[in-house]
């Protein structure tokens, strides 16, 4: 499949994008979680430990949090579309083909083909 | 009568001299700052995020110039190290991975748009990690700074 022209070519394991979906909540969480468990300490800790005057470190805090903050969001939205959009929309159109190969379908077909092999 | 060369006896002016030590580190002291005097300081922003403010925060009060807990300064040093670590590897290793097999698994125009995307937030995570690392070696330097000057404040007394 890695080999196939990216152009003219549509291909897709809903399976495996669920799985892949899962882990990139995973890795999203696992960066949030160190800046909020680490990052945020370090930082509140450094004021008391490390002053200057002169020196405002709530910047570097606001400024941190809102990268992370970002991030966390950023990768919320691409999660958000993977689900909520790219896979269900092939759901339904993996639904649709299947529709397309209905009874009627069958039916249809094996008549058209009965009259082909017929002996008459 | 008494003609003053002027040019001679000019002041001085009291305020505007920034010592090198300070102005070579960015550490203008309040009188300086106060005056308007700051030497220009380069300082790259995080990726995506504006340039923090570097002007001094008159109006929050310290008890002290410089306050240093070596030990506990110590302590956020090598933690803001374990966690670039771990980010690094956990996330930048796992973050390329996940694209790769992301791409073996989805082929067609609309896997490139949201590769590309995917690939733009692994930048900024990269960056972030990057302005971690550049807070940790800053908050190094600072401390071998007040270091440096403990030691040479110590060979002055002591060579008296």
């Amino acid at each position: 499949m890695g080999n196939m022209a990216k152009t003219d070519t549509t291909s897709i394991s809903l399976e495996e994008l669920k799985v892949l979906s899962r882990a990139l909540e995973q890795q999203k969480n696992s960066i949030y979680n160190a800046y909020k468990n680490d990052i945020v300490t370090v930082l509140e800790t450094t004021k008391k430990c490390f002053s200057i005057s002169g020196v405002d470190y709530s910047n570097i805090e606001q400024a941190f949090n809102s990268t992370f903050t970002n991030l966390n969001n950023g990768y919320e939205a691409l999660i958000d579309v993977l689900n909520n959009k790219i896979i269900a929309q092939y759901s339904e159109v993996v639904n649709s083909l299947k529709q397309l190969f209905n009874s009627q379908f069958a039916n249809q077909l094996n008549s058209i083909l009965g009259i082909v092999n017929s002996k008459k | 009568m008494v003609k003053i060369d002027k040019e001679k006896y000019k002041s001085e002016p009291m305020y505007g001299v920034v010592p090198p030590v300070q102005a070579k580190y960015g550490v203008v002291p309040p009188v300086q700052a106060k005056y308007g005097v700051v030497p220009p300081i380069d300082i790259q922003p995080a990726y995506g995020v504006p340039p923090i403010s570097i002007q001094p925060a008159y109006g929050v009060v310290y008890p002290v110039d410089v306050n240093v807990s070596y030990n506990d300064l110590e302590d956020c040093i090598a933690r803001l190290k374990k966690t670039i670590n771990t980010l690094k590897s956990s996330w930048t290793n796992g973050s390329k991975k996940q694209i790769a097999r992301i791409k073996e698994s989805w082929v067609g125009a609309d896997c490139e748009a949201y590769t590309q995307k995917l690939e733009g937030m692994d930048q900024k995570v990269n960056k972030s990690i990057e302005a971690l690392e550049l807070l940790c070696s800053t908050y190094e330097k600072a401390r071998d700074l007040v270091l440096e000057s403990q030691k040479k404040s110590t060979d002055a007394v002591n060579n008296m």
